[in-house]
């Protein structure tokens, strides 16, 4: 298990814990596609996120090496619409990895896009994102 | 017209059934008068006004459904579907059990109990069919406990990464228990637990019921106030109130009123107890329940219920919901 903090940036009409919970929505849909979820499904997310108790910037927290299983049926229209700073070489590329692991699975760390930053335990409890808890 | 008092060496009060025939049905036995056990009054009831109220035992009359849950067979049939469970009325108390009925379940979901829906194989000389065709046992994980007040303030967790868990996975095994009674499991799970709000403001009172499986904190609430089932049981609002009784690795009770300078705490097990009194601070809004810390040694909750009012209760009422509680838990 490799624990990753990935602070996540606003674009254009989405600030940054908006944007998070679309991405984070959109990675649990690579394993269930909403055209596989049920109305009452409470499900929605892949993983926690964090808010930076100071900025309120937000953050999504992953694991690198956990295998994410990728549905026959995944549509990737919605996430390439979240990742307007990703070179278009790097979306094609990531389009063909999926394609390429449909009814598989990928490590998550080879899906963050590379103009992500990431951040480790250290580094995020030095940036301040884990707030007081009294022992 | 003597009265039996124990059949088999097992005093009557704890006969839940007799071949399959609830002890509150029963009237005699060979002709004598079968003293059963008293009827069942859920805790909330007698206890009203509750704020929040998460139990794996039903705590107020007209609930039925205890929570809502996800299976997942990684990646094989069935997968991440999700269903209702209710609580299992065969007993005297209902609670939930792998013959819980379950409902609402996701699209192509044919099982109707618990145990078929996770595929768990025989349990207790039950052996449960396999409806939904799995081709595991499924682990199942709690995405929603429901509340029962009566207030929905119910529990949820919509990260799959985030769910605890109430089965996990083995074959022919019994969901998680903790103090023999099925439980909601933080412990496997980095970040696990229940984000919440619950607008509550001092004083207000709580009890938990539960275990800590490991030798670090384990939080039933927080960030503050808290309540930590640990090596010195304690809960903090600004400032700390502690007992010297260390519940790792033991099943307990803790309730807590939390009255800032006039704050009191009580923490149980079944060979000590401890009531303290003091400053335990003013903060209100604590935001999740059951969450486990990844940076956190050790910290193994198995919770069992959860309530909380939002006044503070009399003594003979702490007294009373003690003694409801530990009645059905067994703690001591």
């Amino acid at each position: 298990m490799a624990t990753v903090y990935l602070p996540v940036q606003p674009i254009e009409g989405m600030d940054s814990a908006e944007r998070a919970e679309a991405l984070d929505a959109e990675t649990w849909r690579l394993r269930r596609p909403l055209s596989l979820q049920s109305p009452q499904d409470v499900t929605k997310y892949y993983y926690p996120r964090i808010t930076h108790p100071t900025t309120g910037q937000v953050a999504i927290v992953g694991d690198t090496t956990e295998e994410v299983r990728i549905s026959p049926q995944v549509d990737l229209t919605d996430m390439l619409a979240l990742l307007p700073e990703v070179p278009q070489e790097e979306k094609d590329g990531l389009v063909m990895f999926i394609d390429a692991n449909r009814g598989g699975s990928v490590p998550f760390g080879q899906l963050i896009p590379s103009t992500s930053e990431q951040l480790t335990q250290e580094e995020a409890e030095a940036l301040g994102w884990f707030p007081e808890d009294p022992e | 017209m003597p009265d039996i008092s124990k059949i088999n060496a097992v005093a009557v009060a704890d006969i839940e059934k007799l071949d399959s025939i609830l002890a509150a049905n029963i009237e005699k036995v060979n002709g004598l008068t079968f003293a059963t056990a008293p009827a069942f009054t859920p805790i909330l009831d007698t206890y009203t006004n509750a704020a929040a109220a998460y139990s794996v035992r039903q705590l107020k009359s007209g609930v039925t459904v205890a929570m809502r849950v996800r299976r997942e067979t990684a990646g094989g049939t069935g997968d991440d579907d999700e269903a209702d469970v209710a609580f299992d009325t065969s007993f005297s108390t209902p609670t939930i059990s792998l013959d819980s009925a379950i409902s609402n379940a996701s699209a192509g979901v044919t099982a109707t109990t618990l145990g078929q829906f996770i595929n768990v194989g025989t349990v207790n000389g039950t052996t449960y069919t396999n409806p939904d065709s799995l081709t595991v046992t499924a682990s199942c994980f709690v995405d929603e406990w429901k509340d029962q007040s009566g207030n929905a303030n119910h529990a949820e967790q919509t990260a799959q990464g985030s769910q605890p868990q109430i089965h996990d996975g083995t074959v022919n095994t019994d969901l998680i228990l903790a103090n023999g009674k099925p439980a909601v499991s933080s412990e496997a799970v980095d970040y696990s637990g229940f984000p919440i709000s619950l607008g509550l403001s001092q004083p207000f009172t709580n009890f938990v019921v539960g275990k800590n499986n490991g030798v670090g904190s384990a939080f039933y609430y927080g960030f503050s106030p808290q309540m930590n089932a640990a090596f010195n049981s304690n809960i903090y609002a600004g400032s700390g109130l502690s007992t010297t009784v260390d519940l790792r690795n033991e099943a307990h009770i803790m309730w807590a009123v939390f009255n800032s300078s006039n704050s009191k705490l009580k923490s149980i097990k079944a060979t000590q107890s401890q009531e303290v009194s003091g400053n335990a601070g003013t903060d209100t809004n604590f935001n999740y329940l059951l969450r486990r810390r990844s940076n956190d040694q050790g910290s193994n909750l198995v919770a069992n219920e959860l309530i909380f009012w939002d006044s503070e209760q009399s003594s003979t009422n702490l007294s009373g919901i003690e003694t409801d509680i530990n009645t059905y838990f067994s703690i001591y």
